[in-house]
């Protein structure tokens, strides 16, 4: 079951149509897309396409994509559910030998659905238009990567990567057998990075010195920040090739309007990338209650960053609670803040443009500086979520992107 | 959507007044320890008050191969304190006295848990950059935010521009050892300087009588006392960034590929210098003088020392011996930093300002991701004549122990020959030979 956020998704009616030809079984604008299958069998092609970065530039990339859809990166969700017997197939759309393997899971057999193929270092390996099964049992609930086993050093990078996403036979709305791991719901940060000119040479036929590799442009859900607080596709149209957004929203817990304890989000970490990558929300600590795969137990740990080594899952739980209750109300007034905000005059906002609201209270905006444009809808708030590997929150040389995106706080309730 | 009611505004006037009744502020104008002392709480205020002000500034860094004295420092930003009684002082008579007497680190913030925390900070401009009209935030990293504005991102909220202030608040629930920086172009602040250790304090004394100054968390079984404490800020600096910044010039930071690495803004050797030798260090290089600059420069006269040093932190650990010092790591580089202390085990009982209770750990190498802290402890062996060592500026013997990356790359200063980096010491003393510590990293 596919967890949906409350209320009409906007441009649904507009995009309908557009949906129908994404992978992803059901709508939502923001949150974990997942594909599905009734009998857990995944058509899955290699092939290219191309990729667009905020400044401008259009990167060519290898990617996994459903067989009957289009190029996408990263490639589909996949999810299964612990215990299921689970069947990918690889069609080979490239001009090289290319495979899948599935990092975590035990007893991966492959065999050849249609030649050619041939037996590869790590695994049978699909030769150009031949098409390869991989086939094996979802034991254990959690966090999974899935990557070219082929020519790692080159095709991981070029985009070869995806997630599998095995829910535990407790139900779909627990990250694992543990009733602790109830969630409402789900978002899936997936980490990589990219240096275009391994990525232009592969588009030419050269060859690149993995040596001089540098990398550029850093993404999350395969794309860069501000195109990562974008919806996922449809509702976000135009990236049909990166479809998964990797805005994280929540609503303010606050126990002065009798809310108390309600299930966390689940917050999803995979590091497809070759570098390690520290990841640090604003705001608030997780709750780190697994890794590659496996619950944490008694090692369960708080964190306000959490460095994800190459290849490595991790899952979190997330709250956010306004812990000095400083949230307006129209019966409270104007909340115990206890600092003068400065005036219009005095405010100035970079390029002029801003995701505050106007006013300091959560659920309220107020006016702003002539010629300044607010992205605020109701009083949110917002925090960035980021790698703390500074150089890597940059879109090339332009700052503000690269591995960053947002934790949107609503208020209680919600947007009006 | 509901509109909230006028707001009733304080007028900075007001705001000042009542803030300046009962109120102490220590800050070190060399760096150091700031605040720890506290008023009565007013209304609106329910707990004890605590006022910090700092300022935002830019100036020049001293490191091996690349001193000020030789007009050959390194371009950077950075907060700085001011003197106690200049904590409600006019942002314009904080710029005539402050701008151009950058420092690094920020200073070591040592802030009580359950107060109200009232940290006002003031963009005095830069004078290398004058075109620049960069603003500047403070954020607390890791801090549990409940309100976006005191958060410190200028994209999501506000940010202070050059010349006005702005007070952040706080109210320290968790104690623990935590990092503050400036969020305004982040990647560029940040390697320019712009970045310090605060740690939350835990309120539980030590078990009376014990000879014990501290512990690092509350609730801790008497699992984290501590006789002295130690912060270690981690840092890297690439050169090209600094050195283009200050000559008008733009860096492209995928390119950055750092030749100097810091602990506390300095590298070794520079690191082990006890307090009392800095003044005549390299030729009086870290003195800031009256106006800022370069002492006996052409727009610096003498020393000043409400100014203080450009890098006044210490990263010597001084320790007798049997006594447990605490370590605060802080890493704020872009890089994952291994620290390894070779002779005595290392214990990890808090990352991340969370203690880790029986998740703690022994180790000889702590690894520090960016962003990352760590909450180490060391206990520190018996003295032996026997082992390396020697006699400090005092005359009192001491057992050397190294604290260094692993990474021997980053034991160098550019292109300088010899050790270098991101490397210190620790010395332990023979016991009843050290004076007590009247504040973390301060020399003895």
């Amino acid at each position: 079951m596919l967890m949906t956020r409350k209320g009409t998704p906007r441009f649904v009616p507009l995009l309908a149509a557009l949906a129908m030809l994404s992978a992803p079984a059901a709508a939502q604008d923001i949150g974990m897309l997942c594909t599905e299958s009734p009998n857990d069998s995944f058509d899955l092609q290699a092939t290219s396409g191309y990729i667009q970065t905020p400044d401008g530039n259009s990167i060519f990339m290898w990617g996994f994509a459903p067989t009957a859809g289009f190029f996408q990166i990263p490639g589909p969700v996949l999810c299964v559910t612990e215990g299921d017997t689970v069947s990918v197939s690889l069609t080979n759309n490239l001009l090289e030998p290319v495979s899948i393997v599935f990092p975590g899971q035990q007893g991966v057999s492959a065999s050849e659905a249609a030649a050619p193929s041939s037996n590869g270092l790590l695994t049978l390996e699909a030769e150009p238009g031949g098409t390869v099964n991989y086939s094996f049992t979802a034991s254990a609930p959690g966090t999974y990567l899935y990557e070219s086993g082929t020519m790692r050093h080159k095709q991981i990078h070029m985009g070869l990567y995806g997630v599998l996403v095995v829910r535990p036979a407790l139900g779909p709305n627990f990250a694992y057998n543990d009733p602790d791991t109830a969630f409402s719901e789900e978002f899936l940060l997936v980490l990589h990075e990219i240096d275009s000119d391994l990525h232009r040479a592969v588009e030419l036929g050269q060859t690149f010195d993995q040596t001089t590799r540098r990398d550029r442009y850093w993404t999350i859900n395969g794309r860069s920040m501000p195109d990562t607080i974008q919806a996922n596709f449809p509702f976000f149209p135009l990236l049909p090739s990166q479809p998964f957004g990797a805005l994280v929203r929540v609503e303010a817990i606050d126990r002065n309007d009798g809310v108390t304890d309600p299930d966390p989000i689940l917050i999803r970490y995979a590091n497809a990338g070759t570098v390690n990558h520290p990841f640090h929300p604003h705001g608030d600590h997780l709750l780190i209650i697994a890794q590659d795969g496996r619950l944490l137990g008694e090692a369960q740990v708080e964190a306000f960053t959490r460095t994800i080594a190459a290849g490595q899952t991790f899952d979190l739980l997330f709250t956010w609670e306004n812990v000095e209750a400083w949230r307006t109300t129209e019966q409270e007034g104007n909340g115990p803040m206890p600092v003068q905000v400065p005036g219009l005059q005095n405010l100035v906002f970079k390029d002029d443009v801003t995701f505050y609201s106007g006013d300091e209270h959560l659920g309220f905006k107020d006016t702003l500086p002539p010629a300044v444009t607010s992205f605020n809808e109701c009083g949110e708030f917002y925090f960035p979520w980021h790698s703390h590997a500074l150089h890597t929150v940059q879109n090339f040389d332009e700052g503000f992107g690269g591995m960053l995106t947002l934790l949107r706080i609503d208020p209680p309730g919600g947007c009006p | 959507m509901p509109r909230k009611p006028t707001p009733r505004r304080v007028t900075r006037r007001r705001f000042l007044k009542a803030s300046s009744r009962g109120v102490l502020l220590t800050s070190l104008a060399g760096g150091g320890l700031i605040g720890k002392a506290l008023a009565q709480a007013e209304p609106p205020g329910s707990l004890p008050r605590m006022d910090i002000r700092q300022v935002a500034t830019d100036g020049f860094f001293s490191f091996p191969g690349r001193r000020r004295v030789d007009d050959n420092g390194i371009f950077g930003f950075g907060f700085r304190g001011v003197l106690d009684n200049e904590t409600f002082a006019d942002v314009g008579f904080l710029t005539s006295k402050y701008k151009f007497a950058v420092q690094w680190p920020s200073p070591i913030l040592a802030i009580p848990k359950n107060i109200e925390l009232y940290l006002t900070m003031s963009n005095l401009g830069f004078e290398i950059r004058p075109d620049l009209d960069d603003a500047h935030t403070i954020h607390w990293h890791g801090f549990r935010n409940p309100n976006a504005i005191f958060d410190g991102v200028p994209e999501v909220s506000i940010s202070v521009p050059p010349g006005r202030d702005f007070p952040y608040f706080y109210r320290p629930r968790v104690e623990g050892t935590y990092m503050y920086h400036c969020h305004f172009e982040d990647t560029e602040h940040v390697q320019l300087g712009m970045d310090g250790v605060v740690y939350i304090e835990a309120e539980t004394p030590p078990p009376a009588g014990s000879s014990f100054l501290g512990r690092a968390y509350d609730g801790d079984g008497d699992s984290t006392l501590f006789h002295r404490q130690f912060t270690l800020l981690l840092n890297e600096v690439d050169q090209s960034p600094h050195d283009l910044l200050a000559n008008v010039q733009e860096f492209v930071w995928s390119d950055y590929e750092p030749d100097y690495w810091l602990i506390n803004g300095r590298s070794y050797p520079d690191t082990i210098l006890r307090d009392q030798e800095l003044f005549d260090h390299a030729g009086g290089d870290f003195r800031l003088p009256d106006a800022g600059g370069v002492e006996g420069g052409p727009e610096g006269g003498a020393f000043d020392p409400d100014l203080g040093f450009s890098q006044p932190v210490s990263s010597l650990i001084q320790v007798e011996e049997d006594e447990t010092a605490l370590l605060r790591f802080v890493n704020l580089g872009y890089e994952q930093h291994a620290m390894q202390l070779l002779g005595p085990r290392m214990r990890v009982v808090g990352r991340d300002a969370t203690f880790l209770g029986g998740q703690a750990f022994e180790t000889n190498t702590a690894y520090l991701g960016p962003g990352e802290t760590a909450d180490v402890l060391v206990i520190a062996p018996a003295f032996d004549s026997g082992l390396p060592g020697q006699a400090d500026p005092e005359g009192r013997p001491y057992n050397r122990y190294w604290l260094r990356n692993r990474s021997s790359q980053r034991l160098v200063n550019g292109k300088q020959s010899g050790l270098g980096g991101m490397a210190t010491q620790m010395w332990v003393y023979p016991s009843g030979t050290l004076p007590p510590q009247s504040g973390p990293n301060l020399t003895v």
